[in-house]
């Protein structure tokens, strides 16, 4: 089965980047992010005075990972999850908010934004978001995943792993 | 459930390697991450213990190319095979597309092949999945010990009515490493030219 874990196209994808954009100006934070729960990186915005990211795939990956171990201990104590998720280092820290049941959202911030405000933000964004993905009315774009496209795809693979022995 | 991602035109596809401690799945990554071109495979991250025994999972995430202007791309996991660890096995196979099961073919590791596949099942059963509906493939490791059983006995124990492709492998030297990955990674496309 094939299936987007928010349905972020079109004008509910321009609305959503906006609202990150707003994220990151108003809380200072460096980068925002959108993860599905099995580490996949949706979408995401980076603050223009921002250092360039670590790799987005490794972060996102490991971000959701530990939601997943952090959701398992709460569990152990007979909580459904914890209602908090933050990292704190010296310089960098992440701020992380449920987006649905598929989804996170995530703050990267350093020490010029105050963890307050992230926080504060990153909680109305949120709201927000939660708002136009109900108020959608963008329909999914149509993908075929026909024969031509079977045949491409076992190319591709020949193409990267050979269609011989390793 | 391979997920599909409008706005970046990618198509997401997870595929687990799985199997009993020490049996080789990190030495299956690491492998696929030096031979695979740099261009075709992001960072590896690998969470283990000091000893080098994988905690929590290896990643390693590929990129196939582009087709009908989406881009296709595996991420692939490892799981941490000490017994132990299970709560962490459980937790990696959140949203699996595809699995590899790396064997082990040391004669004293036929049982933990066996278990590994039970407790694979039992996990898969937590997200209300059967492995019989998932790609799957069996990578038959370390036929290069000496005193390797025969892969014939390994495949009796863990797939006696030959329902799936195995491939012998020493994964350690390159030999078995592309081809199961590309055998689940064609499954697992295949899986979702059916279902759409």
């Amino acid at each position: 089965m094939l299936e987007p874990s928010l349905d972020l196209y079109g004008e509910t994808y321009e609305k959503v980047d906006a609202i990150l954009a707003e994220l990151l100006a108003k809380s200072h934070a460096r980068y925002a992010m959108i993860i599905d729960r099995k580490g996949f990186v949706l979408m995401h915005r980076r603050a223009l005075w921002a250092p360039k990211p670590p790799s987005l795939d490794s972060l996102a990956t490991l971000i959701a990972s530990n939601y997943s171990a952090n959701t398992a201990i709460a569990n152990l104590f007979g909580e459904s999850a914890f209602k908090e998720t933050v990292q704190q280092g010296s310089e960098v820290g992440t701020y992380l908010e449920e987006l649905g049941e598929k989804a996170l959202l995530v703050t990267v911030f350093d020490s010029s934004a105050a963890l307050g405000r992230v926080k504060l933000f990153t909680k109305k964004s949120v709201e927000e978001i939660r708002v136009v993905l109900r108020d959608s009315k963008d329909e999914a774009p149509k993908v075929e995943f026909d024969q031509e496209w079977s045949s491409s795809t076992e190319a591709l693979l020949d193409g990267l792993f050979g269609s011989g022995k390793s | 459930m391979s997920t599909i991602n409008f706005s970046a035109r990618e198509i997401n596809f997870k595929i687990v390697y799985y199997g009993p401690g020490l049996s080789g799945k990190t030495t299956n990554l690491k492998q696929i991450y030096d031979q695979v071109p740099s261009e075709s495979k992001g960072e590896m991250v690998s969470l283990a213990t000091e000893d080098e025994r994988t905690l929590f999972f290896d990643f390693l995430p590929l990129d196939l190319g582009k087709v009908n202007g989406f881009k296709t791309r595996f991420h692939l996991y490892t799981v941490p095979g000490q017994v132990f660890y299970n709560s962490s096995r459980k937790l990696i196979l959140r949203g699996v597309d595809g699995i590899v099961f790396v064997a082990d073919s040391a004669p004293n590791r036929l049982r933990a092949n066996a278990e590994s596949l039970r407790n694979l099942r039992e996990n898969l059963q937590e997200y209300n999945l059967r492995l019989a509906e998932i790609p799957f493939v069996i990578q038959i490791n370390k036929r290069d010990l000496p005193d390797a059983i025969a892969a014939d006995m390994i495949q009796q124990v863990l797939d006696p009515q030959r329902r799936v492709e195995s491939f012998e492998a020493v994964a350690a030297e390159f030999q078995g490493v592309f081809e199961p990955l590309r055998a689940v990674s064609k499954l697992v496309l295949e899986k979702l030219a059916q279902k759409t």
